[in-house]
């Protein structure tokens, strides 16, 4: 009889300690295990996209839905809850955001869009949530086509959101890039005061917070973004003090290095070569490794942008000597070095560079590029046998990279590259066809859409065939997602008079 | 006895622990630790539990930090922290088993019927002999694996460094374990206190050393692989399923599990044969 009350007792308080333990952590950790499983899917389908169908994308999409509706946002969207509650609310967030992003990934735009704004409106409380939907519902517009919804989204980006994220301490980048996207596209659309109004609103925002945030975490992003809004202002002295005074903030020391050569790259933009020397060369020695190569890169691009080519050449090869491994970074040395012979009049040189770089890095974009540079360079001086034999040459390497790469992006690069060196070669009718090809393969892509604008071109003032041109200017019209093609194809039809079907 | 016929003893020795294991009655005092073990992997897993977190969770804060507390870090840190709690499980729950399962062995080498019920309670008498007699071992080996630790993070070293680190502390331990091979069986099969236990085993190094070395030795190499695999818990995660790093430990848990009754076993077989003075 004892030893069952002594049972009870001990059972009634194991229960009482269920009770002590800490639920929202408990639920953070659920959340979190399923975002987590639901993230791995995505990773699944991204070794191979391909391979993977809508009806797996609609599976992974159900999947975070389950998610977001397991943990909702009205039990943990809001503001003010413990630290624990708020992580399963950034946690549902982010399982709502990534099913939209998925429904975009689909296709589904409308969808998506509408996915973006409820997911804006259900976590107020949640500001890194909200902010991360306001910014993809922004980008999805002006994918769109919907420029002016596109412009008030970023505005709300720019003006909505705290500067720095309370719970992590951390900058929100995306309000000052926000204000400077808002500006430009005021300046592009003839307002210039518009735009400087709404820099130096941004301005004003991020000093009154840098006054908190001095020492913080949040400090030399604030610092940054500052010095780039007053860049974006055409104030460049104020620019440079921004970045100095970030330097000399006791949270910058992790960063000086990096501080540094945005001194450089913004005395460079300032039109202050020799200080961006200076500032190059403080980054090359005044550092441990982490920021020599880039530095020795920008004193290259500086001693170029001041028309001193020794000194530029030297500085490439400096960074060969030290950096050959560096794939896209030494493949741009190169490629530069091979300019800047061909620029003197060296060509024999540049031909060696632009060769060696194909030889080293031929799936590199630069070194496609350079290949293309070979053959339009014989031809501009009217060599065409030089060219054609330079051309033969260089679409046999490419048919072979085709048949070795499997990659889809350099598929994509060297496909785009055979076209330009039919065109550089003078084949206009191998070209349109290499281009329409490119279109057909990936219309979805900026490759595939600028291959069917040219085409197109090619069509009408190289084959004087009207009738191809037309037909590539209304598949743009009619499949192209990039709004801005679109308006072009439009324009296009209507010169050629085709503007109806 | 010269160092062949200790080997040749130790050999024997395992080869009749190993027959042993067939014994369930054997096993009875194992079953505590395996017990103690699995409460400590569930804890673990399981920690964010609210029947569990209330004392979880500042303990995990404290030994690991906050991080850990995060899906799925637990998981790239779960054999370190279940490292760091079999030592403790090992220096008090360990020693009273391993008590308990000499007097077991012994007689069931002698041939007499192996009670679990003397076993512990012998083991029970003697428990805070065990452990103290025990515990200059698990201090050591504690302080070792400890030192290497923060000797390779300060040192940033690398994998050739690391490897042979690894390798010299495995051996060190190996000698450590053979110099206090025996004390158990000193402790409940001499009814020795803790510092004649101590002072006796000089004595047993004279006579069993190299068998204590040779089984010690030979027993470590099966933990080598699951080590292998459960120092590299982050790329289970970060390429697998993280809950997989639990079942890594529970595997680890098992086999460390069987190297004990065999460990123990043994270690009573040849202080039975080979150590033992008729007249003590």
């Amino acid at each position: 009889m004892r030893r069952a009350v002594a049972v009870g007792i001990a059972l009634i308080g194991l229960l009482v300690l269920t009770g002590c333990g800490d639920q929202a952590l408990w639920t953070r950790w659920r959340a979190e295990r399923d975002l987590w499983h639901a993230r791995r899917d995505v990773d699944r389908l991204q070794l191979n996209p391909r391979l993977a169908t809508d009806r797996d994308y609609a599976r992974v999409e159900r999947r975070f839905a389950i998610i977001a509706e397991r943990y909702p946002a009205s039990r943990w969207g809001r503001a003010g809850q413990s630290p624990a509650a708020f992580d399963v609310g950034l946690v549902s967030g982010r399982a709502a955001i990534a099913a939209a992003r998925i429904e975009e990934l689909r296709g589904r735009l409308p969808a998506a869009l509408e996915s973006y704004a409820r997911i804006e409106r259900d976590y107020p409380g949640v500001f890194p949530v909200a902010l991360e939907a306001t910014v993809a519902r922004a980008r999805l517009l002006g994918r769109t086509g919907r420029e002016r919804e596109a412009l008030e989204a970023w505005a709300r980006v720019a003006s909505g959101f705290p500067l720095v994220d309370a719970a992590s301490g951390e900058a929100f980048l995306p309000v000052p890039d926000a204000a400077l996207r808002v500006a430009n596209a005021r300046r592009a659309a003839g307002d210039p005061a518009g735009a400087d109004s709404v820099l130096a609103v941004s301005e004003r925002r991020i000093e009154k917070e840098l006054m908190r945030q001095h020492g913080k975490r949040a400090a030399p992003d604030l610092w940054t973004r500052l010095s780039d809004t007053r860049a974006a202002r055409g104030h460049w002295e104020e620019s440079l003090d921004a970045l100095r005074a970030a330097l000399s903030d006791t949270a910058s020391n992790r960063v000086a290095p990096w501080i540094v050569l945005g001194l450089a790259r913004r005395s460079l933009e300032a039109g202050r070569p020799d200080s961006a020397l200076a500032y190059t060369s403080w980054a090359e020695r005044g550092f441990d490794e982490i920021v020599r190569p880039g530095a020795i890169l920008l004193s290259a691009r500086v001693w170029e942008a001041r028309g001193t080519t020794d000194s530029a050449l030297v500085a490439y090869q400096r960074f060969l000597d030290a950096y050959s491994d560096a794939p896209n970074a030494s493949a741009e040395a190169m490629f530069r070095r091979g300019v800047l012979f061909e620029g003197q009049g060296r060509w024999e040189q540049a031909r060696t560079e632009f060769r060696a770089l194909a030889a080293v890095q031929p799936t590199d974009s630069l070194s496609l590029e350079g290949l293309t540079r070979i053959v339009r360079h014989h031809a501009e001086r009217g060599e065409r046998d030089v060219a054609a034999r330079e051309g033969k040459r260089a679409l046999e390497t490419l048919d072979q990279m085709m048949a070795a790469q499997r990659d889809e992006t350099v598929q994509a690069n060297v496909r785009r590259t055979r076209a330009d060196i039919l065109v550089a070669m003078g084949d206009a009718a191998a070209a349109y066809d290499a281009l329409v090809d490119l279109w057909r393969r990936y219309p979805a892509t900026a490759i595939g859409i600028g291959s069917a604008l040219r085409g197109a071109d090619l069509a009408e003032n190289q084959l004087n065939d009207r009738n191809r041109a037309i037909m590539l200017y209304r598949e743009v019209v009619e499949r192209a997602r990039d709004a801005g093609a679109r308006r072009r194809a439009m324009a296009a039809l209507t010169r050629l008079g085709a503007e109806r079907s | 006895m010269n160092l062949f016929e200790q080997i040749a003893v130790a050999w024997q020795s395992l080869i009749r622990v190993f027959a042993a294991m067939r014994r369930g009655r054997l096993w009875a005092p194992f079953a505590l630790l395996a017990a103690s073990e699995a409460l400590v992997v569930l804890a673990l897993v399981w920690f964010a539990h609210p029947l569990l977190s209330w004392f979880m969770v500042p303990l995990l804060r404290q030994v690991s930090g906050e991080t850990t507390l995060r899906y799925p870090n637990l998981f790239r840190v779960l054999p370190g922290l279940y490292a760091q709690a079999d030592v403790f499980i090992g220096a008090v729950v360990g020693a009273i088993v391993v008590g308990a399962a000499t007097v077991m062995f012994a007689d069931f080498f002698h041939g007499t019927k192996p009670s679990a019920s003397a076993g512990f309670g012998e083991a029970w008498r003697r428990s805070l002999a065990l452990i103290l007699a025990n515990l200059p071992f698990n201090l050591l080996v504690f302080g070792l694996g400890h030192w290497s630790q923060d000797f390779l993070t300060s040192r940033s070293s690398g994998q050739l460094v690391q490897g042979i680190v690894y390798f010299l502390i495995l051996g060190i331990s190996v000698v450590l374990q053979s110099l206090f091979f025996y004390v158990s069986a000193l402790v409940v099969l001499e009814r020795r206190s803790v510092l004649s236990a101590l002072a006796g085993l000089p004595e047993t190094w004279a006579r069993g050393f190299w068998a204590a070395t040779f089984i010690g030795g030979l027993l470590i190499t099966p933990l080598l692989p699951i080590h292998y695999i459960s120092d590299r818990a982050g790329v289970i995660v970060d390429r697998g399923v993280p809950e997989l790093t639990g079942w890594v430990v529970a595997v680890q848990g098992l086999i460390g599990l069987a190297l004990w009754f065999l460990l123990t076993g043994s270690a009573t077989l040849v202080y039975l044969s080979l150590v033992r003075r008729e007249d003590t």
